[in-house]
């Protein structure tokens, strides 16, 4: 196996972060500037913060070393970390699915959107605005009427 | 959120089931939009678990333009709603408990929808034999591609419908038809062997038999072994046979089923699933002329069979169950039903072979008690066990159960079970979804309150209890429930004669606390008769929400209900309520609901 080449990232408030190439292509996006010669060295993430990226590199680490373990018990583990790793701030959350979606990690944007997917699942609509801080724009006629549409779901 | 719609759209509301993306819409402008997109591009549509209205049923479908296949239950549909959706972009056809659907439907779906590869109806006897039969031809020679057809007909009588045909699709890899006549079946079974144009050509086994049909299931008068030779010599790449009969008298030797039909069996060599019964419904009978030959026999030819369901064979003895045990190697399904010989001898080596069940069912065999529950323990990949009517299962059987970590589906009605075994099962480690203690009298409020309020695995997972004809359950437990289960939608409590308005009241208010507890979505009250009728009011909102069916059958509520339940369906359209006495989703007695 070659020797593990290392790249450096850019966060876009300017720190930078060195890990193994194999981690950094998880995603496809740094995957693809790396292989057309684009990248520079630091590469540029901008978009996502020095918090966020540091996230990001620590999921792609852990799933690249499972990967790699000869052991595939580790699968229940693997469950049990990232439903961990989900657990932060609706903000920081948001985040993550921004990133992943510009760093195209699709392992982390099923995962990120489905911890979402599960937040919404269940509740009523004032609940579901209650739990993201979503202000209610319809007009009392809209709201009668999209309500009307879709009460068998809720009431 | 801030979020791009496409994401919006496409990676977190396409997670979401049909309600939550309806409730999500109702949020705000943005995701009002967002929804219609996601719905709009749905590729299925699975409304079985309730049964909508006309005016639900026409909203979701036109929120769902891109379905191309689709499940209704139809108990209170027309089918005039429906018939506007369909066309040639449906693929999949599930139609559930139609039971005011007429014959011309059936002619109508197979003009509209030329594309159909899977159809499945399940009918309520209606019109008369010759426009149910013109009907049928429309269809089938309409559907070209239909690669699976399932018709299930009930009525009063027991209809017996000819299904004989000269064109059926090529294509046909599945065929499920209840009730036909079996002299019809007989031929019919010939006709399509023969479809491909391939003459008497079957009867030499080293060429190659082209006949595309893997799964036949067939509800008869009776079964015999011409039926079933007929089936094996015509089919031999079978790999799934289910036969049910339903007898009026006890049938003559030349016309049942005996070890040669049994062993016929075994050339369809490739057969993973099969399936014998006979129904006991209309006459107290059963497979009298097969034993534990015919079974060994049988056993040795089909090694391959993962599923087995037997029902009605009074001479088998538990060697024979054993052979089959042991031979078939895969076994993952093994169902037993109404054996007086069936002990725990037969599982007793069960610990050594290594097993691969993942579903057991013993249903009404009186012999079988705890010592087989404990042969299960090593068991572990075990995910549904079903001892219903076994009289001698007792509280022994919980240190099994208790250790079996993939059960999800626990079924004990009739055992004599008491407190303490729910106290063992409420701190054990069985992820159970699916509980039935019905008719477990010794089984009191203590009991269901250690199950669901003791914080163990079972307290979580429990979302379907059955508590029926239990006289020591009463309000304690519904309130225990109320509280405690929290992911428990699905309750029956029927016949449990203590239960009063104050359960109600609790069962109302459930999911509408802040502690994450899932609201009651279906609720079987029929025989609760210390319910009054001032309960009703509780089915009006905002109790009970998200409340799709409930059975209010032989209380009080029924007789003395009148306009309070005008005035429900007039507020909750989508609320099924069903005062004949069904058991629950009237999966019982759909057929009778028809023209309400």
């Amino acid at each position: 196996m070659a020797t593990s080449r290392k790249v450096t990232l850019l966060s876009s408030d300017g720190e930078s972060f060195e890990v193994e190439q194999s981690v950094a292509v998880e995603s496809i996006t740094i995957k693809d500037s790396i292989e057309e010669g684009s990248a520079g060295n630091p590469i540029p993430v901008p978009k996502v913060n020095s918090k966020i990226l540091a996230k990001v590199i620590e999921y792609c680490k852990k799933h690249v070393e499972s990967a790699k373990a000869e052991d595939r018990v580790d699968d229940e583990d693997l469950v049990a970390w990232d439903a961990d790793f989900v657990k932060v701030d609706q903000a920081t959350l948001f985040d993550l699915i921004r990133a992943a979606n510009f760093l195209n990690i699709k392992s982390l944007l099923d995962l990120t959107c489905q911890t979402v997917a599960d937040m919404i699942k269940g509740k009523t609509p004032e609940e579901k605005r209650k739990t993201f801080t979503i202000r209610n724009d319809f007009t009392p006629e809209e709201e009668e009427e999209v309500r009307r549409e879709n009460q068998w779901a809720f009431e | 959120m801030a979020l791009p719609v496409s994401l919006l759209v496409h990676d977190i509301l396409l997670k979401l089931d049909l309600e939550s993306l309806s409730a999500a819409a109702c949020v705000s402008k943005i995701l009002r939009s967002a929804a219609a997109l996601a719905l709009s591009s749905l590729p299925s549509l699975h409304l079985a678990d309730f049964s909508p209205d006309d005016r639900t049923l026409d909203r979701i479908l036109s929120a769902c333009g891109g379905v191309t296949s689709l499940t209704v239950n139809c108990l209170r549909v027309n089918y005039r709603t429906l018939e506007g959706f369909l066309g040639s972009h449906i693929r999949e056809l599930n139609l559930l408990c139609c039971s005011a659907m007429p014959p011309s439907a059936l002619g109508s779906i197979g003009r509209k929808c030329p594309n159909l590869m899977v159809l499945v109806l399940e009918w309520a006897e209606r019109g008369s034999y010759d426009e149910f039969t013109g009907n049928f031809h429309q269809m089938l020679s309409c559907c070209a591609y239909l690669e699976s057809l399932c018709l299930k007909i009930r009525g009063v009588e027991g209809p017996e419908y000819a299904f004989s045909s000269e064109i059926w699709p090529k294509s046909i890899k599945v065929l499920k038809l209840q009730p036909a006549l079996e002299d019809d079946v007989i031929s019919l079974v010939k006709e399509i062997a023969r479809n491909e144009n391939w003459p008497e050509v079957i009867k030499f086994p080293s060429l190659p038999s082209i006949c595309l049909l893997q799964s036949l299931s067939l509800h008869v008068r009776n079964i015999s072994d011409k039926l079933v030779t007929t089936i094996a010599e015509s089919m031999p790449c079978l790999l799934e046979l289910e036969l049910e009969d339903r007898p009026w008298k006890d049938p003559l030797p030349h016309g049942d089923l005996t070890n040669v039909g049994i062993q016929s069996l075994g050339s369809c060599d490739q057969l993973k699933s099969l399936s014998l019964s006979r129904n006991r419904q209309n006459c107290q009978t059963s497979f009298k002329r097969v034993n534990d030959m015919g079974i060994f026999l049988l056993s040795e030819g089909c090694k391959g069979l993962e599923s087995v369901q037997f029902s009605g064979f009074s001479k088998v003895s538990d060697a024979g169950f054993a052979s089959l045990l042991h031979s078939c190697k895969n076994l993952k399904n093994f169902e037993v039903r109404n054996s007086q010989s069936l002990s725990d001898l037969a599982f007793h080596d069960l610990a050594e072979a290594p097993c691969s069940l993942t579903e057991l069912r013993i249903l009404s065999c009186n012999l079988i008690t705890s010592e087989t529950v404990k042969k299960l323990a090593f068991s572990s990949k075990l995910e549904v066990l079903d001892l219903s009517g076994c009289r001698s299962i007792a509280d022994s059987s919980f240190y099994s159960i208790s250790s079996l970590k993939m059960l999800s589906t626990l079924d004990l009605a009739g055992a004599d079970i008491t407190d303490s075994g729910m106290s063992k099962l409420g701190q054990g480690s069985a992820p159970i979804q699916r509980l039935s203690l019905r008719g477990c009298r010794r089984v009191t409020d203590k009991g269901i309150s250690q199950l669901v309020l003791s914080g163990g695995i079972v307290s979580k997972t429990l979302s379907s209890l059955d508590l029926g004809y239990m006289p020591y359950v009463s309000d304690k437990a519904a309130h225990a429930i109320a509280t405690g289960g929290i992911a428990i939608t699905e309750l029956c409590i029927r016949s449990c004669f203590k239960v009063t308005d104050s359960s109600m009241e609790a069962l109302a208010r459930k999911g509408s606390l802040e502690n994450g507890s899932r609201p009651i979505r279906r609720l079987d009250l029929v025989g609760c008769i210390s319910l009054s009728v001032q309960s009703l009011q509780m089915l009006k909102k905002p109790l009970f929400r998200g409340l799709r069916w409930v059975g209010i059958g032989r209380t009080c509520l029924v007789d003395k209900g009148g306009s309070v339940l005008s005035e429900i369906y007039e507020e909750r359209p989508w609320l099924t309520v069903c005062s004949g006495g069904c058991e629950m989703g009237c999966r019982d007695g759909w057929e009778y609901h028809g023209g309400s």
